[in-house]
């Protein structure tokens, strides 16, 4: 199946989301639904924090973002944002951006992939 | 089930709520802290909840500290969510309350896992809980937690005197007998039948215990029946205004009672006796030392007088009841005291042939040197310390004086002697070791037995004849007197008297006092001498107090008397220097009676 490759090469986890979804695809499609609302929001709730370098904020915000990966099973975009939440802790703004920009393109390559499965899922 | 669910992550919140929902719980959605701790704490609120670490507001670990501080809501079982990462979080999580936790992202296996966990540790909890306050065998709530209940609604009270309540305290009459003569087990089951009759009769719900104080936040009025001993029942009518509202379900009780239970084929018929106490029944002033363990001592009290008017009604308690029962506590206390400090002593009344005027034995009588309240007369202390059977001790310890005592009158045979009459109580009586116990009196004192007479009462040999008579036939074998007390007044079964080795019957003062007024009252006492003497007894007067008593029962050949006509109960070395001047031919006179009753001119000396 080519959803699944790509998923794959995301560093999405399919067996193990659906597992988690018991196989219920009406679920996935809720799930994404929900995750295309939410993502953006944190995003850039992320993006504004990293620059008024507000510490706290990044942090709650990463460890947000940090659950919500690791609940889709985006592996990736989970532990970069687990770096973010690290660094927000070590109060250290060296190198966050580019993780933040590492953060987004891993996360919209999961939310691609995903959407290919559900649009598979769907046929 | 209801659980509460917190997450602010809107995605791991809808995938964890799917799979509570597809495990058969009702799921409660917040997403902050606050939200879940106001949901945890509410009336009828979640008994488990999974709340995640991080939270607007307050996080998981501040939550479950809130719920653990709160001792009036059910126990909830707490389940905290943590990174897989995070491990240290556990710790802290556990010690601040929660039960168990789940990591994110979750296996829907672990988590249907330690769900049931948790569900087994919350119903074993209910369970444990339950049993704690609860009845085994009605399922009604116990003492301890009535009385819980009954302290919430003195508190109410404290607060508003708008909000009354009022107590029914319900005892089966007879039901040892039910018990007794059908056995245990139909006993149980009359129990478990008038506790369901009960519920009938009041505004209950059977209330799961865990839940009052929710019932409490809503206000609600309800009623709660409890079992708190035997077959004693409790009835906790909340928020009643008036005690006639009592009455009123007391008279419900009685009704729905009357109609027979069937039980493993036998049909019974019980009453009851009840009490009702209610809290407005307290002066205005006396509000704030309400108390609930007072006011259910007062319903008991009422209860108890319902029984002594005759069983099958109730009483109610009232202020003066309450002064009653208080006075009666402290009775009780004084008792024990005056048990372990030794301030009873045995006082020692003379009894008179009448024929020749010599002192043929003394009754010994107990009497309490009270260090406030000086010597007290047993008719102030002997029925409580009866009830509670302090009178085992206090019985035990006349029979050793009077048993010594005896021996120092009597320490070598002679032809003068002067036996010692001792009262045996109604729970004396019962006491399975009577017998050996009477026996080692006589042994540890060396008095010979028949130097002892032990005085029953009618009533006593009536409640079981067949012991009394075994118990009565020992006694006789060992050589101890037997006499009848306050013969007359009871059942007077010619019957009993024939079966019983009775040596001596004691007619009862009533009759003397009126044997010179009372032509009837004259002829029952020469009745009862003529039926002692024809069963080969001899007969004694008790309460003779006058000159024209004494000839009169002398014309009656009555054997001897026994009154203040003679002497009243006197200490130890006033009774033996009696004894000892009337061996030597002195007669009583009665101007010199210590006990100063009732002088009145009389030479028995002179009596032929």
């Amino acid at each position: 199946m080519q959803a699944e490759q790509l998923a794959r090469e995301s560093g999405v986890d399919l067996p193990e989301l659906l597992a988690r979804l018991e196989y219920d695809r009406q679920l996935l499609r809720e799930v994404f639904f929900i995750f295309n609302k939410e993502f953006p929001l944190l995003q850039a709730e992320l993006t504004a924090a990293v620059a008024s370098g507000d510490f706290e904020k990044i942090r709650t915000t990463a460890h947000a973002l940090k659950g919500m990966f690791a609940s889709l099973s985006f592996s990736n975009a989970s532990s970069s944002a687990q770096r973010i939440e690290r660094m927000a802790t070590q109060a250290t703004l060296e190198g966050i951006s580019e993780e933040v920009a590492r953060l987004d393109r891993k996360a919209i390559l999961a939310q691609t992939a995903l959407e290919s499965v559900c649009q598979e899922v769907l046929r | 089930m209801k659980i509460l669910l917190a997450d602010d992550d809107a995605v791991s919140r809808l995938i964890l709520e799917r799979a509570l929902v597809r495990s058969g719980f009702e799921v409660v959605c917040v997403q902050d802290g606050q939200s879940a701790a106001d949901c945890l704490l509410a009336p009828d609120g979640p008994r488990m909840a999974i709340l995640d670490w991080v939270m607007p507001g307050k996080d998981g670990p501040t939550v479950c500290r809130e719920v653990r501080a709160c001792t009036a809501v059910p126990y909830v079982y707490l389940m905290l969510l943590t990174s897989k990462e995070e491990t240290g979080d556990v710790i802290t999580g556990l010690e601040a309350g929660a039960d168990d936790y789940l990591t994110k992202p979750f296996n829907p296996e672990e988590l249907k896992a330690r769900l049931r966990s948790g569900q087994r540790i919350l119903n074993l909890q209910d369970k444990l809980v339950h049993e704690a306050q609860h009845d085994p065998l009605t399922q009604l709530p116990n003492r301890a937690f009535f009385v819980k209940r009954l302290a919430e609604c003195v508190r109410k009270s404290r607060e508003s005197r708008a909000f009354q309540f009022t107590l029914l305290f319900v005892d089966i009459d007879r039901f040892k007998l039910i018990n007794d003569s059908l056995g245990h087990a139909t006993g149980d089951e009359l129990m478990k039948g008038v506790a369901d009759r009960l519920l009938q009769a009041v505004r209950s719900e059977t209330i799961p215990c865990d839940q009052t104080e929710h019932r409490r936040r809503s206000g609600r009025p309800f009623d709660s029946v409890a079992r708190i001993g035997g077959d004693e029942f409790v009835i906790l009518l909340d928020d009643f205004a008036d005690l006639d509202d009592g009455v009123r379900v007391a008279e419900r009780i009685e009704l729905i009672l009357k109609e027979p239970f069937l039980i493993d084929g036998h049909t019974i018929f019980i009453t009851v006796s009840i009490g009702i106490s209610a809290s407005n029944q307290r002066p205005q002033n006396s509000h704030d030392d309400l108390d609930p363990e007072e006011i259910l001592r007062s319903a008991d009290s009422a209860m108890y007088r319902a029984k002594l008017l005759g069983k099958a009604r109730y009483a109610i308690s009232d202020a003066t009841e309450s002064t009653r029962t208080r006075s009666l506590f402290k009775l009780e206390t004084d008792l024990r005291s005056a048990i372990a400090n030794k301030q009873f002593e045995v006082h020692y009344q003379p009894i008179v042939d009448l024929a020749d005027s010599r002192i043929v034995s003394f009754e010994a009588l107990v009497r309490w040197r009270h260090p406030q309240r000086g010597l007290i007369h047993p008719d102030d202390f002997i029925a409580t310390a009866e009830e509670n059977g302090m009178i085992l001790a206090i019985g035990s310890l006349v029979l050793r004086d009077a048993c010594h005592q005896a021996k120092r009158w009597n320490p070598v045979a002679t032809t003068r002697p002067a036996s010692i009459c001792v009262n045996i109580s109604p729970r004396q009586f019962q006491m399975l070791d009577l017998v050996a116990s009477v026996r080692e009196m006589l042994l540890e004192s060396a008095l010979e037995p028949h130097l002892l007479e032990l005085e029953v009462t009618e009533n006593m040999t009536m409640q079981d004849a067949d012991r009394a008579s075994q118990i009565l036939l020992e006694m006789h074998k060992m050589g101890i007197s037997l006499s009848l007390d306050d013969f007359g007044t009871g059942y007077s079964s010619l019957s009993y008297l024939q079966h019983f080795p009775i040596c001596t019957l004691k007619i009862d003062r009533s009759f003397i006092a009126r044997i010179d007024s009372h032509p009837e009252s004259s002829q029952i006492v020469e009745t009862i001498i003529t039926l002692g003497h024809n069963l080969g007894m001899k007969v004694i007067a008790e309460g003779v107090e006058t000159r024209s008593q004494m000839e009169l029962l002398r014309r009656l050949h009555c054997d001897f008397g026994q009154g203040y006509l003679f002497s009243c109960a006197l200490p130890v070395d006033q009774a033996t220097k009696l004894l000892e001047d009337n061996r030597q031919g002195k007669p009583l006179i009665p101007n010199n009676r210590p006990c100063g009753q009732a002088a009145l001119p009389i030479s028995l000396s002179a009596a032929s």
